[in-house]
This record gives structure tokens, sequence and C-alpha cells, in this order.
């Protein structure tokens, strides 16, 4: 096993029932390595299993068939101090911040919850260093969720992830709920951030022009399995499986051709 | 080219609340109308004040003047989130059949957005659609009929790249066949792909109308600048 490497996954199936008692394989036979401190994206439309893919790597849920290892070590086997660990190293940032906050809670309060070991004064100046981290104001922390907007909301749920010091991030349509400008106003912060995440990343997401902007190998899925892997030039220039080419066309031409 | 809709000077004025307008623009028969700003501009509340449903009461008020050349019949709408749109409860079919049109006059509108959806198919329940094909549903359902104003609101927001253009083709389609278009989208590209005049909408004001062309190669107004930046690129290096 080469240790140069986040993740390996060796022949993962996720199965979900389905009609009449059959199966449906959102992650269909994967074979995969990904290595540290390189940006992946994953890209495939709605229904891909790119979304169960991210879970299946941040551990949330286990594959019904294969392994995954992290850093070596079977997932499977994880004792509760692997997956602590784990959590130190990889954190998730989800597709719906209106979700993914707890509303009951003010702000002070989710991001207090990522300052593990740190109390007091500490804990305080850790919690001002990355609101300012993400250009969110101070005067944010009484507010509870539904007080803040979905571009706000996603910063929270990115310092969150950020507090835990990740070195690796995975990444679900962060952007997907949110409009254009505020988009590009989370993918400005994302890129700034792209150094301090020595791991490595996963953006998943269905917008190429979004993972050219983040990643430096594209993974193309589709149907659960994976149709080509790549650097970002090859994929965007000379991809070999005809769906890539699809996908890679399929967004609107900009600059506009008049 | 006749005019089918005539807004002069609409303002929208809530007690409380946002106040749109004033705000004067036209859409002409069978061209394509782009309306683009960011959430909260006001743009669904344009399309609702177009289709005479918004309710005036408790201070809200309406002035200016919506001229429609056409009757409110003809006009139709596609929302922003198809599964929200259709009542789970009921087949497809059911909710297709309640426009009150004949068999033939559904199937063909079914068969202009490529829905491949007969007999069986039509007793399956929304959920069992994808979001892809709810939308080409609610198109179908929008053609049925046979209005001269499509007005979409968002209609892409909720799908993925690839479904994205198959139902940007069949808006094209659409505005060949010679039906209006008002398509509201804070999408620059997918506006500037199909429009052939585009007003910018920002906090409640029409800051900007032109053709595409002339808007990207010179926009006028600061934050229809700030759009074009944000519109994400291929960086390839």
């Amino acid at each position: 096993m080469s240790s140069d490497s986040v993740f390996q996954l060796k022949q993962v199936f996720k199965a979900y029932p389905s009609k009449g008692g059959k199966k449906f394989h959102a992650v269909d036979g994967v074979d995969l390595e990904l290595k540290w401190g390189v940006a992946y994206a994953l890209v495939g439309e709605s229904g891909s299993g790119k979304t169960t893919f991210g879970r299946l790597l941040s551990g949330m849920i286990p594959p019904t068939e294969g392994e995954i290892f992290f850093e070596g070590k079977k997932m499977r086997d994880w004792m509760r101090r692997d997956r602590r660990k784990f959590c130190k190293k990889v954190q998730v940032i989800f597709q719906n911040p209106y979700l993914s906050l707890d509303p009951k809670w003010n702000i002070r309060e989710i991001l207090e919850e990522g300052t593990l070991g740190a109390w007091g004064r500490g804990r305080k100046r850790k919690i001002e260093v990355i609101l300012e981290r993400v250009c969110l104001p101070k005067d944010c922390l009484p507010k509870k969720p539904h007080a803040l907007s979905g571009g706000e909301r996603q910063r929270v749920a990115i310092a969150r992830a950020l507090l835990m010091e990740p070195e690796f991030l995975i990444l679900d349509e962060p952007t997907s709920q949110l409009d254009v400008s505020t988009q590009a106003d989370i993918m400005n912060l994302l890129r700034d951030l792209r150094p301090t995440l020595t791991g490595g990343l996963l953006f998943i997401t269905h917008d190429i022009a979004l993972a050219s902007q983040l990643a430096e190998v594209f993974i193309v899925m589709r149907h659960g399995k994976i149709v080509e892997k790549g650097l970002k030039k090859e994929i965007l220039f000379s991809a070999q499986a005809p769906y890539t080419q699809q996908l890679v066309s399929a967004s609107p031409a900009w600059p506009p051709v008049f | 080219m006749n005019t089918l809709i005539d807004v002069k000077d609409l303002v929208l004025d809530y007690p409380k609340g946002p106040r749109f307008g004033p705000m004067s623009f036209s859409i002409a028969e069978k061209e394509a109308f782009g309306l683009v700003g960011e959430s909260g501009a006001g743009k669904s509340t344009v399309a609702l004040a177009l289709m005479n449903v918004l309710k005036f009461k408790g201070g809200r008020k309406l002035k200016g003047k919506i001229e429609r050349h056409c009757s409110a019949k003809e006009i139709a709408y596609v929302p922003q989130d198809p599964a929200a749109a259709l009542d789970p409860l009921f087949t497809v079919g059911s909710q297709i059949r309640e426009l009150g049109c004949s068999e033939v006059a559904i199937l063909e509108a079914l068969e202009k957005v490529k829905l491949p959806l007969t007999g069986m198919s039509l007793k399956s329940y929304p959920h069992e659609l994808s979001g892809g094909m709810l939308q080409r549903l609610l198109i179908a359902m929008a053609l049925v009929r046979r209005p001269k104003l499509l007005i979409a609101d968002e209609p892409t927001s909720s799908l993925d790249v690839i479904h994205q253009a198959e139902i940007m083709k069949l808006f094209h389609a659409v505005r060949a066949e010679g039906i209006s278009v008002l398509f509201i989208t804070h999408h620059l590209p997918l506006a500037m792909d199909l429009c052939s005049r585009m007003a910018v909408l920002y906090e409640g004001k029409i800051v900007e109308t032109g053709i595409p062309r002339e808007i990207y190669e010179a926009p006028r107004h600061e934050f229809t600048r700030r759009l074009l930046e944000a519109v994400p690129v291929l960086e390839v290096a």
C-alpha cells in the first residue's frame, strides 16, 4: 500500500433498496486512489452517485461491498479514536447550508463545536480569526442561522470545517444553492484556502467551469461508475469518453458567441 | 413587431417591505426577453404582477400600468421548482388532463418537449420522475394551451448542466415556434444565449436594458459588471 494516498477504494459498491426488492447501485464498483496534496474534482450529472461517493469517503455511510482505506487503514475496522483522528484531518462542507446548520444553535455555538481542546480566551480568539478568514462580521455570532443569508450560512459552514484545521476537505456542491455573485465570492474564498489544505480536496460539482477553477485532476462519474479520470487539460480538451465530451460541451458558451 | 406586454412605470409598494420599481419594459411578439438579477431583486414578483395574480391588500399597492395585448389565459408559466409545482398525490396524467385539453393536444405537447410519456407512464406520480423530466412536463403543460407568452422563472436552476442544456434547447424551439418568452434567471450566459433583448434588475429597479451583445461588451451599470465577473470561467492553466 503506497503511503502517499489519502483514500484508496477497492471495488466499492453502495446499494440502496429500490422498487420490488431490487437494489439500486448508487456507487457501482469503484476502484480509485486519491493522493495527498492533489485537488480533485468529481463531476457528473445529478443522480450519478457523486454525493453518495462523498458520503462514503467522509465515513458517514459504509459501503455495502468493497473496502475504503484511509491512510492505509480499512475504514470498516475503525475504532472510536480512528474516527476522531479522521475528523481532525478530513472535513466536509455540504450542499445545502439551510440544512447543515442546526437552526436552534446560534453561530457562536455552531463554531465552538469545532474548537476541540480550546477553551476561554484561546477559543474566542480562534473563532475571531476564522471569522475574519471567511469574511464574516463579528456581530453574526449571537445570531441564529435563519437570520443569515445563504452565502453567509455557507461561510459559517466553511468556518466550522476550517476550525478543525483539516488537511483534506470534501466539498459537496458548496455553491449550487447560491446565486452567481455569492457563488463567485465563495469560490474566491475556497481558492484562497487551497494553499492551507496540505492534503488536498475533493470538489463535487456538476459545473465543469467551477471545477476547473479549483481542481487539478478530474474524475468523471456516471451511473455510479468512474467514466474517466485525468488531468484538467486532458478532460477539457481531449476527453476520451463521449459522456465527458457531452458534459464539457453542456455548459453555456462563455464568453457568449453573438 | 407588435407589442405583447407593455409595462409602464410599474411600482410595487409593500407597507413594511421592499419597494420595486419604477420599471418600464415591453415584450414584443415572438421575442425572448431576459430578466436578469440576483435573488431578492424582484424578478419573480414582476412575473407574478404580469400574470395578474398579486393580491393587493394590507397596504400593498401597485402603481403604473401593465398593458396586456393578450388575454390572461394566453400567458403560461413555468416555475423554478417543478417538484413543488405538482401535487404529489395525483398522477402526472391526471394533472395534465386537469388543464381541460384534448388527449391529442396533450400528446402533441409531450412530444414537443421530447417526453416519452404515454399510457402507463402517465400513471406515474411526480416523485417517480427525475427533475429534468418534471421540468419538461411542466413546459408541456404550459404549451398545451397554446400560449402567446411563456414566463419561465429560473426554469433550470434546480437542474444540472446536461439537463439545463436540454431544457434550453426546448426554449429555443418554443421561441422558434413564435411564442414569446420572458426568461427570468440569475445566470447571465443562459439569458444571453436565448434572448434577443434583456433587462438587468437590481434592488427592484431596472438598471439596464439592451441587446445581450451591447450589455456584454459595454455594461453601463456597476451591478451588471459585477454579474458579468461572477460568471464562472473555465480555467485551463
